[in-house]
């Protein structure tokens, strides 16, 4: 093993690769798109503290000093009762007995109960007391009776890159300066423990898996993917991973990873297919490009790119429904019209049928033909919709916005429940508004993540659960 | 010549503080009259963070209507062009955050050498390439602080009131974004 030394750098390298990433300026258009964004947009009111003459950031300092206040009052308070009690005591002592001995002489011990925090390294963490059930079943103690259950955890910090399931855990990637998975337990809705620790030079990314297992992609020096015991947080089984799952796209289907073409690469749009158990490459499928990839049974589907079209496209027929034949991996393809292809308004299938999510509605697609069967309107879903499947129900997050495609101005007002047999919207469930980034289920809850700023501040990140009634 | 250089210069101050104060009163016209002078810099900046025109795009659109909506907030007019630049660094902060990990990304169209394509490749993924990889891998602080420094030519203590930080932590950062994308170029060419 020999360490490479880490090369030099010059000024102007760094300033020649900055001035080719930066381009010329803003591309035709731009400033118009603001205008009419502006336009459309009112301002805020300058607040009482700035009528005051106070700055905006005094607001915290303010709640600060009255939290310092009531803080103080309730030391007071509890000293003042504290001494009235020992006055108590003093006068009536209890009588004396074995069991008020033994309390008396383990009292004073100052050996705490081990408490779990969010910073904490525990060696045996705070498991939920209940035993794993797989992906689709319910690892937390009781599933709520008739009404969605909607918790939020704090994550602590703000750059996240998706969630995922295993060992009745979830796992949270953080690569804000310095890289780890957070596990959050499922009893008390906390984090409890941060995993794979590193430097953010070498990203670590956990992927979204359809199997009880947590498998990641370390960019470390070598690429690999590790599939980490949930129980130690160290890796267990390790592969090389194929070409192209550095930005590919990377889905673990079953015991295998689909890896998708590398950005970088001008060759041919190319799919592997790798076996999680031994490592080896089973199928190299040509001429697809997928951006998003499930399975339903044994078959494997994925939106993919029309051939031909630009890796970097974003138009609203860019893009196939493709299917994969379980053995052969053969490829038919089913052609799509005016699709979102924004990743986070992914597909879903359920109950034999897959549905897109499009501005202002949900759309039944047929899984023979790509042609749509029937268009489920949803308000408030201007940019689109968010789905999600259960094992018998279709979950939408629709996204309302104003000019602009992502970000705090984003806002979801509910969860929709809808019956995907009768396509009616079953239940609301309302959400705090925020921008949510991803939807994604597990054990038995739906799980999104949603960042909480305005981008003069971040706030942080949350992830919200909603945990369903039981056949939800 | 100096003083007519130094009247100009005041006189352009006193017009950009104008249109600054006309703004946030809810002056369209004033506010898009900024907009026209800024957005190249502002999109270079996010382009240069992000890497791509799309996010860029999205984030240049996010900084100025969050700019709108938020300028009557401002209590020192003066300072609205480093408030605006803070305010792209988040924006951008936000946009490597919602990025997935399949990411779409615009690709320069470049002609490609059909007699041998090979060698238009590996030109392709030459040193810059390597480079820009490798800024990839740093996260949105490291990013921004090389972006204002050697991409914007702004001095420490610019940087300093731009992000609200001291000087000396500005120096810092900077030795250790630099210490950063040296080791992830280091990353970026190790053998797979």
């Amino acid at each position: 093993m020999s360490e490479q030394m880490p090369i030099q750098l010059s000024d102007e390298s760094i300033e020649r690769m900055l001035r080719d990433r930066a381009g010329g300026g803003a591309p035709e258009g731009l400033t118009a798109a603001i205008v009419r964004a502006v336009g459309d947009t009112r301002q805020r009111r300058r607040s009482w503290l700035g009528m005051l003459g106070l700055r905006e950031g005094s607001r915290y300092r303010l709640v600060l000093v009255a939290g310092l206040l009531a803080l103080l009052l309730i030391a007071a308070a509890i000293a003042l009762v504290g001494s009235r009690l020992q006055a108590d005591r003093r006068v009536a002592p209890p009588p004396p007995s074995p069991s008020n001995a033994a309390v008396a002489t383990h009292a004073p011990s100052p050996s705490p109960t081990p408490a779990s925090s969010p910073s904490a390294e525990p060696t045996a963490s705070p498991e939920p007391t209940t035993s794993p059930t797989g992906l689709s079943g319910t690892c937390s103690s009781t599933p709520p009776a008739d009404t969605p259950r909607v918790t939020v955890v704090d994550l602590p910090a703000d750059a996240y890159q998706g969630v995922s399931f295993a060992g009745c855990a979830t796992w949270v990637t953080n690569n804000a300066n310095g890289r780890g998975i957070h596990k959050v337990d499922l009893a008390s809705n906390t984090v409890v423990r941060t995993v794979m620790k590193g430097p953010i030079e070498s990203p670590i990314v956990a992927l979204r898996s359809d199997t009880d297992e947590l498998w990641v992609l370390d960019m470390g020096q070598r690429v690999r993917l590790e599939r980490i015991d949930p129980a130690t947080g160290k890796p267990d089984r390790s592969v090389d991973a194929p070409p192209g799952s550095l930005d590919g796209g990377m889905w673990i289907l079953g015991g295998q990873a689909w890896v998708g073409p590398h950005r970088y690469s001008r060759g041919r749009n190319t799919v592997r297919v790798v076996d999680l158990e031994t490592g080896a490459t089973i199928a190299t499928i040509e001429d697809v490009a997928p951006i998003d990839m499930w399975r339903d049974g044994s078959t494997v589907w994925a939106l993919a790119r029309k051939r031909g079209a630009p890796r970097s496209g974003t138009g609203a027929d860019d893009l196939d429904l493709v299917r994969f034949d379980p053995r052969t991996f053969a490829v038919t393809r089913l052609p799509l019209s005016s699709v979102m292809t924004d990743q986070r308004f992914r597909a879903a299938s359920v109950a034999g049928s897959i549905y897109l999510g499009a501005p202002g509605e949900v759309r039944q697609i047929s899984s023979e033909t790509g042609e749509v069967v029937r268009r489920i309107p949803v308000a408030h879903a201007d940019l689109g919709v968010m789905l999600v499947s259960t094992e018998s129900r279709l979950w939408a997050l629709p996204i309302e916005g104003t000019a602009v495609s992502h970000g705090s101005d984003n806002r979801s007002r509910q969860l929709l429940e809808i019956d995907p047999a009768t396509g009616d919207i079953m239940r609301r469930v309302p959400l705090l508004q925020r921008s949510p980034m991803d939807l994604v289920y597990g054990y038995g809850s739906l799980w999104i993540l949603a960042p909480d700023d305005d981008y003069l501040r971040t706030f942080g990140t949350h992830l919200i659960r909603v945990e369903l009634p039981s056949g939800g | 010549m100096e003083p007519t250089a130094t009247a100009v210069s005041g006189g352009v101050v006193a017009l950009r503080l104008d249109l600054v104060d006309r703004a946030a009163r809810g002056d369209v016209e004033a506010f898009e009259q900024l907009v026209l002078a800024g957005s190249d810099r502002t999109f270079r900046i996010a382009r240069a963070i992000l890497g791509n025109d799309a996010d860029a795009r999205d984030a240049v659109q996010e900084v100025y209507v969050s700019a709108w909506r938020e300028l009557p907030r401002l209590r020192d007019h003066q300072r609205f062009d480093a408030w605006l630049r803070r305010i792209t660094v988040n924006a951008c902060r936000a946009g490597l955050r919602d990025r997935r990990r399949v990411r779409e990304i615009s690709l320069d169209v470049r002609e490609i050498d059909r007699a041998d394509p090979d060698k238009d490749l590996q030109q392709h993924f030459g040193d810059t390439e390597a480079l820009s990889r490798a800024f990839d891998r740093l996260d949105a602080a490291k990013r921004t602080i090389l972006v204002l420094h050697y991409l914007e030519g702004e001095s420490v203590a610019s940087i300093a009131a731009s992000l609200q930080i001291a000087p000396g932590t500005v120096k810092w950062r900077l030795s250790e974004a630099r210490a950063a994308l040296s080791r992830a170029l280091t990353a970026e060419g190790a053998p797979r």
